[in-house]
C-alpha cells in the first residue's frame, strides 16, 4: 500500500530513476533491435540504392516491395512456413507433455535411481548436437524418417533442459497442496494433471515459447535430414537465398524478413505469457 | 495412505516416454560416438578400429589446442558477461512503468531469431564498409575502417558479441523471474532510509539473485562451449583459425575432412570438458 | 546442383527425354545448393540413400573416388563416347590414371575489370601479375578501392600460385613446384598484396561468393571469376555492367589457363551403374550439352559442340560476348591447373594455411614454403 504523500526527496528520486531507466532502455534496445531495423531497410532498397559504404542511407529514398515479390516468386516461401509451423507445434506439443511428466517424479518422489536419472540428463545437455548428428542420421534413416515432419520433430521431441525447467517450477510448488491431496487418495496421474500443471501454467508457457523457438530456428538437423525441397523448412528457405549464385543482398534482407515476421507474431502474442508471466504481480525490486 | 511398494513403477512410469526418446535420441548416438572415436570412419566405408590413435593425434594436434584455446577464451569473457548485464538489465526493466513491456519485448527480440539470420545480420553490420564503419567514421571516431571479422586480433571478440547479444534476453527473463522473489517491502524499507538505488542494487539484489546467476552460468558456460552457427556463417574459423571453436574444429573434421573418428574422439574431449567446467562452476557457485 | 529454379524446363526436358528413350525408367532430379553440396552427398552415402548420378566439382568428387566411392565411367562408356571429350576436361576427373566421373560443363578463369576505375586512375588493366603493382598503386591513389581480390576457397589459391609458377608439382610429382625461387617471389608477391592494401583483408576469410560481393559493391576493381557470373553480376548491379571488362587470366608465360569442369560422377551404391551411367553419358553428350550452354553462360566440355554457329552469334550482351570469347580461347590451350590428387584436403589445408600465415607477415615466406614440404612429400608418397 502506498502512502498518499511520499517524502520530497524520495518522491525526487524516483523521478530520476525513472529517467535514467528510459534513457538506459532506449540505448540497450537501439542495440537490440538496431540490426533488424537495418534488415528491413535493406530489404526495402530498390536495385539503385546503394548498400554499403558512404553512399549509403539508413533508410530507403525510395522504399519498394520488389524484393519481396521476386523471393516470394521464386520460392515457394508459404510451403516452407508452413512446414516450419508444422514441426515446430508438434515438437512443442511433445516437448511440453514428455518433459512436464518426467519433471514431476523428479521433483516430488524419491526411488531407485534417481542421482542416476539426474546425471544422465545433465549429461545430455552437455551434447552438441554436430556430434551426434552422423549416427541420428543413420537411425532416422534406418527407420525410414527421410524427408518426414516425424524426423524433424524428433530430436525436440523431449530435452533435458525442458525437464529441468519444470523441475524447478514444479519444487515452487507448496507441497501442503499435494500432501492434502494423496492423502484423499488421488492418484499420481490424475494429481499430475489436474493440479500440478494448472499451477504451473506460467512456466509451461515458457518452456512452450522457448521450445517453440528453438525448433523454429534449427538449421543443421533440416538440412540434413530433407532434400525434398517441399519440407523445407524457413531457415533453409533462407540459407537458399544467401546461396543462390544470383546473390542479391535485397534479397536475402526480404527473405530473412519474412521468416522472421511468423516467429515475431507468435512472439508478440505469446510475451505477454511469459515474460510478462515472469512478473506474476509483484513489480518492485 | 500411502504404500511404500508403490513407490518404484509410478515414477518410472513418468519418466518412461521422456527418458525412452531422450535414450534413441541422445543416449544412442552419444554410446556410437565414443565407439567411433576408436576408429577411423570416413562414412563410406565401414568403420576401422584404430585403438587409441585418435586420441593421441589429438594431443598432438596444435590446431586442436588452439580450437580449445578459443573456446576456453569465450568461456572467460562470454559468461561474466552474461551473468551480469542480463541482470542489470531485468532490473530495469522490472517495473510497472508505461512502456516497459515494449522494451522488455524488444530486448528479448534477438532471443526469438534463429541464429542464422542474426549472425547474417551481423556479418553485414560488421563488414569493412557497412553500417558500423561506416557510423563510426562520420561521426569522427576512427579514421580507418576496424576490421571486425577479418583482423585475427578482433575476430573471436566480435564473434564473442554475437553470441552476447543474441542471449541477453533470454537471462534476462531468467532474472526477471527471480526478481519476483525479492520482497518489495525489503527495498521500500531500504529506500525510506535512504539507501541508494545503486546501493540497494548492489547489496540487496544481486546477492539475492545468486541462485539466478549459478544457473545462467552454468547456461552460457554450456552454450559458450558449443558455439557453431555464428561462426559457420561470420567467419568459418578464420582469419587464421583465430574463431575456430571447438565444436567448429569437430564439424571441420567430420564434414570438410571426412574423418568421423577423429572428430568423435574431439567430440568425446569436448563433452569431458564441458562436464567437468559445469562440475566445478556448480560447486563454486554452490558454496559461496 | 543449383539450376533451380531458372532452369527447371531445361533439366525437365532433359529428363522427360531420357525417360522416352528408356521406357520403365523414372528420373527424380534434386536440385541442391552449391555450399551445403558436400555435406549432404556425404551423409547420404554414408546412409545408402546416395542418388545415382551426382552432379559435382572436381575436388570433392576426387576425395569421394579416393576412397573408392564412385564407378569407372570406362567400363561403361564407348572409345567413341570418351573422346567426344576435350582431353584436358577428360583427364581432369582421373584420379592416378583411373577415370572416376564424366566431365559435363566447364567454364575457364578470366578476369573482369572495373574499367571506370582504372581510366579514373589513369590506368590499363594489368596483363600479368608483374603489371599489378603499379596499377594497384594508382587505383589506391586515385580511386581509394583495393586492386585486386584473390579468393582462397576452393582450389583457388592454389591455382593463384600455379599461375605464378607455372605448375602445382615439380615434374616426377614428389615435391610441391613451388619450393624453388619463383614459388619464394610468388609468396613474397602476395604477402606484398596484402601488406600494401592492394588486396582486402576479407581474402583471408571470404571465398570468390564474397569476392563477387565485393566487387559488385565497389571495393575491388579487379578479380578472377568465371564467365558464369557475369550474368549474376548485371543482375545483381545493372549500372555496373556498362563499366566491366574482360581479361585474359594472368599468368607466367607458358603456363596453360585454368579450367574448371563440373563433372557427372555414379556413386558406385548405385542399384544399376550401367543405367545411371547412361544417364550421365546422356545429360553430357555434345548435343544437350551444347543446349544447356545456350541456356547457361557457360562452356561445354564436348568438342564438337564447339563448331556450332551459336558460338559465333552474339548473346545480345558485349560484356558476356567478351567473356565468352576470352574464356573459349583458353580451353583448347588450357588445363586443370589444379588436377585431383591423393590426400588433396590435407595438402590444400596445409597450402591455404603457410600461405596466408606469410601474407600476413606472421611467419616468413621461406618458412611457409618449408612448412608447406614437410607436410606435402610424404601425402604425395613417392618413394625415393
Amino acid at each position: 500500500m502506498r502512502q498518499p504523500h511520499l517524502p520530497r526527496s524520495i518522491a525526487w528520486r524516483r523521478r530520476q530513476d525513472a529517467a535514467l531507466r528510459y534513457a538506459a532502455l532506449v540505448m540497450a534496445t537501439a542495440i537490440t533491435v538496431g540490426p533488424f531495423l537495418w534488415l528491413l531497410s535493406t530489404s526495402l532498397k530498390g536495385p539503385g540504392e546503394v548498400l554499403q559504404g558512404s553512399g549509403m542511407s539508413l533508410w530507403p529514398q525510395s522504399p519498394t516491395l520488389e524484393n519481396y515479390r521476386q523471393v516470394w516468386a521464386s520460392q515457394p516461401m508459404l510451403r516452407y512456413l508452413m512446414n516450419s509451423m508444422t514441426v515446430s507445434l508438434l515438437a512443442v506439443g511433445c516437448n511440453l507433455l514428455l518433459c512436464s511428466l518426467a519433471a514431476y517424479p523428479l521433483a516430488r518422489m524419491k526411488f531407485a535411481g534417481r542421482s542416476w536419472i539426474f546425471i544422465g540428463l545433465l549429461a545430455t545437455m552437455m551434447m552438441p548436437f554436430q556430434l551426434l548428428m552422423i549416427p541420428l542420421y543413420d537411425l532416422a534413416m534406418s527407420l525410414g524418417l527421410h524427408n518426414s515432419t516425424l524426423g524433424l520433430v524428433l530430436p525436440h521431441a523431449c530435452t533435458a533442459f525442458g525437464i529441468f525447467y519444470l523441475r524447478q517450477a514444479f519444487l515452487a510448488v507448496p507441497q501442503a497442496l499435494e500432501d492434502v491431496a494423496l492423502m484423499e487418495g488421488v492418484g499420481r496421474l490424475q494429481l499430475w494433471w489436474h493440479v500440478m500443471l494448472p499451477l504451473v501454467r506460467p512456466s509451461l508457457a515458457t518452456l512452450a515459447v522457448f521450445s517453440f523457438v528453438a525448433v523454429w530456428g534449427d538449421f543443421l538437423w533440416p538440412l540434413i535430414l530433407l532434400d525434398d525441397p517441399q519440407h523445407y523448412t524457413l531457415p533453409l528457405g533462407v540459407n537458399r537465398l544467401v546461396n543462390a549464385f544470383s546473390l542479391d543482398w535485397r534479397w536475402v534482407a526480404a527473405g530473412a524478413v519474412l521468416s522472421l515476421i511468423p516467429i515475431l507474431m507468435v512472439f508478440v502474442f505469446s510475451q505477454r505469457f511469459f515474460i510478462e508471466g515472469a512478473l506474476k504481480g509483484a513489480i518492485k525490486a | 495412505m500411502k504404500s511404500p511398494g508403490w513407490s518404484l513403477p509410478i515414477p518410472l512410469l513418468f519418466l518412461l516416454p521422456a527418458c525412452a526418446v531422450i535414450g534413441a535420441v541422445v543416449l544412442y548416438p552419444a554410446l556410437r560416438v565414443v565407439m567411433l572415436s576408436f576408429t577411423d570412419y570416413n562414412m563410406i566405408n565401414p568403420p576401422q578400429s584404430v585403438g587409441w590413435a585418435n586420441y593421441q593425434r589429438l594431443w598432438a594436434d596444435p590446431l586442436f589446442w588452439s580450437a580449445l584455446a578459443n573456446s576456453a577464451l569465450y568461456l572467460i569473457v562470454v559468461v561474466p558477461v552474461l551473468v551480469l548485464i542480463p541482470a542489470l538489465l531485468a532490473i530495469l526493466v522490472n517495473r510497472a512503468l508505461p512502456g516497459l513491456a515494449f522494451f522488455r519485448a524488444a530486448l528479448y527480440l534477438p532471443v526469438v531469431t534463429s541464429l542464422v539470420i542474426s549472425a547474417l545480420v551481423w556479418k553485414w553490420l560488421y563488414a569493412e564498409q557497412g553500417l558500423l564503419n561506416t557510423a563510426l567514421r562520420a561521426s569522427g571516431l576512427v579514421d580507418d575502417p576496424i576490421r571486425f571479422l577479418t583482423e585475427p586480433e578482433n575476430a573471436l571478440l566480435s564473434v564473442m558479441a554475437v553470441t552476447v547479444w543474441s542471449g541477453l534476453g533470454y537471462y534476462m527473463v531468467i532474472y526477471l523471474a527471480g526478481l519476483q522473489s525479492i520482497p518489495a517491502a525489503l527495498l521500500e524499507v531500504a529506500e525510506l532510509e535512504g539507501v541508494s538505488r545503486r546501493q540497494q542494487i548492489q547489496y540487496i539484489v544481486l546477492p539475492l539473485l545468486r541462485p539466478q546467476m549459478a544457473v545462467v552460468a552454468v547456461m552460457s558456460g554450456m552454450a559458450s562451449m558449443k558455439v557453431f552457427e555464428e561462426v559457420y556463417v561470420m567467419t568459418q574459423g578464420g582469419p587464421l583459425e583465430s574463431t575456430k571453436t571447438l565444436v567448429f574444429y569437430l564439424y571441420e573434421s567430420a564434414f570438410v575432412d571426412f574423418e568421423l573418428g577423429y572428430a568423435a574422439a574431439a567430440g568425446v574431449l569436448l563433452f569431458i570438458l564441458t562436464l567437468g567446467l559445469s562440475l566445478i562452476n556448480l560447486r563454486l557457485l554452490g558454496k559461496s | 546442383m543449383q539450376l533451380a529454379p531458372f532452369h527447371n524446363d531445361y533439366v525437365k526436358g532433359l529428363l522427360d527425354n531420357f525417360e522416352a528413350r528408356h521406357p520403365g525408367v523414372r528420373v527424380k532430379w534434386v536440385d541442391v545448393a552449391w555450399a551445403e553440396m558436400e555435406r549432404k552427398v556425404l551423409a547420404s552415402l554414408a546412409a545408402g540413400t546416395a542418388p545415382d548420378v551426382v552432379n559435382l566439382n572436381p575436388q570433392f568428387s576426387a576425395r569421394l573416388a579416393e576412397l573408392g566411392a564412385l564407378e569407372n565411367p570406362r567400363r561403361h562408356l564407348s572409345d567413341q563416347e570418351i573422346g567426344a571429350f576435350v582431353p584436358a576436361a577428360w583427364h581432369a576427373n582421373q584420379l592416378a590414371g583411373v577415370p572416376f566421373a564424366l566431365p559435363w560443363y566447364l567454364s575457364t578463369t578470366i578476369h573482369v575489370v572495373r574499367q571506370d576505375l582504372l581510366e579514373q586512375s589513369g590506368v590499363q588493366a594489368p596483363r600479368s601479375f608483374d603489371e599489378l603493382p603499379a596499377v594497384a598503386q594508382a587505383l589506391r591513389r586515385h580511386a581509394q578501392c583495393y586492386a585486386w581480390f584473390a579468393p582462397m576457397d576452393g582450389s583457388l589459391a592454389l591455382e593463384t600460385l600455379v599461375s605464378m609458377t607455372g605448375a602445382l608439382l615439380s615434374p616426377d610429382g614428389c615435391r610441391p613446384a613451388f619450393e624453388g625461387e619463383t614459388g619464394r617471389l610468388a609468396f613474397e608477391f602476395l604477402h606484398r598484396l596484402y601488406r600494401q592494401g592492394w588486396v582486402p583483408p576479407t581474402v583471408l576469410t571470404e571465398g570468390h561468393r564474397g569476392a563477387v560481393q565485393q566487387f559488385l559493391a565497389g571495393d575491388v576493381a579487379m578479380m578472377p571469376t568465371g564467365m558464369q557470373f557475369i550474368s549474376q553480376m548485371k543482375r545483381t548491379n545493372p549500372q555496373l555492367h556498362q563499366h566491366l571488362r574482360i581479361t585474359p587470366q594472368w599468368l607466367r608465360p607458358g603456363t596453360p589457363p585454368n579450367i574448371a569442369v563440373m563433372n557427372l560422377a555414379v556413386p558406385r551404391t548405385a542399384r544399376n551403374p550401367e543405367l545411371a551411367m547412361r544417364l550421365a553419358q546422356f545429360i553430357a553428350n555434345s548435343d544437350n550439352q551444347l543446349d544447356l550452354v545456350k541456356r547457361v553462360p557457360l562452356l561445354p566440355s564436348t568438342r564438337r559442340s564447339y563448331e556450332d554457329p551459336f558460338f559465333e552469334r552474339s548473346t545480345g550482351d558485349d560484356l558476356l560476348d567478351e567473356a565468352r570469347r576470352v574464356s573459349q580461347q583458353q580451353v583448347f590451350e588450357g588445363a586443370v591447373q589444379v588436377p585431383p590428387l591423393r590426400h588433396y584436403a590435407k595438402l590444400r589445408a596445409s597450402f591455404v594455411r603457410q600461405l596466408q600465415l606469410a601474407m600476413t607477415g606472421r611467419i616468413g615466406s621461406e618458412a611457409a614454403i618449408v612448412e608447406i614440404s614437410r607436410v606435402w612429400v610424404p601425402l604425395l608418397g613417392c618413394r625415393k
